[in-house]
């Protein structure tokens, strides 16, 4: 009885919610992203926002009871534009994420699983895209694609195999020759079914522990983009392209609430995914998780 | 070792070759060419327009125009940029000694201080030196580099009016090295917040496992100094991870110096990149992003040379794998 009790408590304490929510800072993180997606999406419907109406006799509002974050120099509303911007990176950061995985997962396992000729070629391919900055490769296809939401998405994720690819790849390797994998193979499981049921599940840890850095990376690069005008177009908002504005002397030097508060919480989300990240990492590393 | 190094250079060859057929293809695939933009502008009529196009070289195979393209490269000819009409090797040649600059200072400046910090929270942890380091590191590596540059720019150019908000030099051109550091500050600096957390981090990392090793007793037990200690044997066998860091930190290096540059009017390669993607410049994007292969290839190369140096142990036959 003793001993049964004794293993539960140990394998739930070894349980991965049972330790990411003991962690202060992951939560903190956690808590501070959920509050801003509920406001993002809740604030424009309460409030009846509308970031696309020009109000042209109030054009550079400051902040004040009618608009509270003011208006821009065509004078639409600050904080809808906010509020549609938050959704536009968070939108962006999750999607390309997810494309980058649904591409590296099944490339990396197949380089891992074949070797040859099918590893020769996926990993210099991965070679030939990291021989460039993420930054230049996405500009030029964005270039090339002519920007809009759903192709900055594309690009960011299709850039984003690489590194997704090769821990997938590595992590393979050194699952393909365990005992379970020649069990499965010497009872006449295909190798679909072998690379979905036992290799999957087991080169999956690496991409949940880079899981929310990626997102971050992939909401940084977006904003990036906007800012440099090869992003998300206007009159669509995004939190990169709101901060452009502040590229005109004028506004950067006497109109603040136009671009510091995109900034604010372009930062505040980062910094969220980035704890999220350091705490599920802390949690599923077990070298750190001692510390 | 000569064996490795030619080793690895074979194996760029390809990736170069690669990466740049991809660029060159995507250019080629873009919608709107020069000469449809051209055409829009000017209202030519056809012939005229097939003529500009034979002009280009556009009517020939994909292919057989990359081939030609790759055999003028190495010759150092990129061909004509549409935008400046110039040409494309000109234009890089006079924007890269910029952006050089740039991002030298700015390794340098993330390298100065990053490296003291991390051997000082991996030499005291739990000190107030290790809070510090790994607050900054974190916050560098949060916060977007374009945002900071303009907060930069609004407290120290525009309200406090300490440093210029924009440009390489007061007038057009090098007129003193105090000139050009004074705008050289802002940039850099911006730059370098972003990759200063890395050089904390791998320092710190290094150092500690260094600290563990029985050498190190020894050297103690020997009663060496504290700070001989240090630098002769802690700081040489940790510097090895550092390496490490400054070459996958290059990417990262190039694509901040983009907006960075952007943002401060810095006349270099990044600014030169976003104007040929806004005027559809094929041969300026190709001959930029081939330039910027190369150099983050050969950096790839040199600082695996660098390694052998810093630590004889490692064994280029194990490495080949």
């Amino acid at each position: 009885m003793d001993k049964t009790a004794v293993q539960k408590k140990r394998s739930r304490e070894n349980g991965f919610f049972y330790n990411f929510l003991r962690r202060p800072l992951a939560m903190f993180g956690l808590t501070i992203l959920l509050l801003e997606i509920i406001l993002i999406f809740l604030l424009p419907v309460m409030l009846e926002l509308d970031p696309y109406y020009m109000d042209t006799p109030n054009v550079n509002n400051a902040p004040s009871s009618e608009y509270i974050l003011g208006t821009d120099t065509l004078g639409r509303d600050c904080l809808a534009r906010l509020c549609e911007g938050g959704k536009t990176s968070i939108i962006v950061g999750t999607v390309a994420v997810s494309i980058s995985i649904a591409i590296g997962v099944p490339l990396g396992m197949i380089a891992g699983y074949y070797r040859g000729a099918a590893e020769m070629i996926i990993m210099r391919l991965a070679d030939i895209f990291m021989s460039l900055p993420t930054m230049i490769l996405v500009l030029v296809l964005v270039a090339v694609f002519n920007p809009s939401l759903a192709v900055i998405i594309v690009v960011i994720g299709i850039v984003g195999w690489t590194g997704v690819g090769k821990l997938v790849y590595a992590a393979t390797l050194s699952v393909r020759n365990k005992e379970f994998i020649d069990a499965a193979k010497a009872i006449g499981t295909s190798d679909f079914v072998i690379l979905c049921k036992e290799v999957l599940p087991n080169v999956m840890t690496p991409i949940w522990m880079t899981l929310a850095f990626r997102i971050s990376a992939a909401i940084l690069t977006e904003s990036s983009l906007s800012f440099l005008g090869a992003g998300v177009q206007p009159p669509q908002p995004s939190w990169g392209n709101i901060i452009a504005a502040a590229e005109q002397f004028v506004v950067l030097a006497t109109r603040p609430w136009q671009w510091i508060p995109a900034g604010v919480c372009l930062f505040i989300t980062v910094v969220a995914f980035n704890l999220i990240g350091e705490g599920i990492r802390d949690v599923m590393d077990p070298r750190t998780r001692k510390r | 070792m000569a064996k490795y190094i030619l080793k690895r250079l074979l194996i760029s060859i390809p990736v170069f070759i690669g990466i740049t057929f991809l660029v060159f293809l995507l250019a080629n695939l873009a919608p709107g060419s020069p000469v449809d933009l051209l055409s829009a502008a000017n209202g030519m009529t056809q012939e005229q327009l097939d003529a500009y196009r034979t002009y280009l070289g556009l009517d020939k195979p994909l292919v057989y125009r990359y081939g030609i393209w790759i055999l003028d490269f190495f010759r150092g000819d990129m061909g004509t940029s549409t935008a400046f009409n110039q040409s494309v090797s000109a234009l890089i040649l006079g924007r890269l000694p910029a952006t050089l600059i740039l991002t030298l200072s700015a390794q340098l400046i993330a390298m100065v201080i990053g490296i003291p910090l991390g051997m000082v929270s991996a030499s005291k942890p739990h000190s107030v030196w290790d809070s510090i380091s790994s607050f900054i590191s974190f916050i560098g590596s949060s916060i977007p580099n374009f945002f900071i540059a303009l907060v930069a720019i609004y407290v120290f150019a525009v309200n406090l009016g300490l440093l210029p908000a924009f440009g390489m030099y007061s007038g057009t051109t090098f007129t003193s090295l105090g000139d050009l550091l004074w705008h050289l500050i802002l940039p850099s600096s911006m730059i370098a917040l972003s990759l200063i957390g890395n050089f904390i981090k791998q320092t710190k990392g290094a150092v500690l496992e260094v600290l563990n090793e029985d050498y190190i007793k020894t050297a103690k037990a020997k009663g060496i100094g504290k700070f001989r200690v240090t630098i002769k044997h802690v700081l040489r066998n940790s510097m090895t991870p550092v390496v490490a860091e400054i070459s996958t930190g290059i990417p990262f290096l190039i694509a901040g110096a983009v907006t960075i540059e952007k943002i401060f009017s810095w006349p270099g390669l990044g600014s030169l990149m976003i104007t040929g993607i806004n005027n559809r410049d094929y041969n300026l994007i190709t001959g930029i992003t081939a330039v910027i292969a190369i150099i983050v290839l050969v950096c790839n190369i040199l600082l695996d040379i660098l390694y052998t140096w810093l630590d004889p142990r490692i064994d280029f036959k194990t490495m080949d794998k």
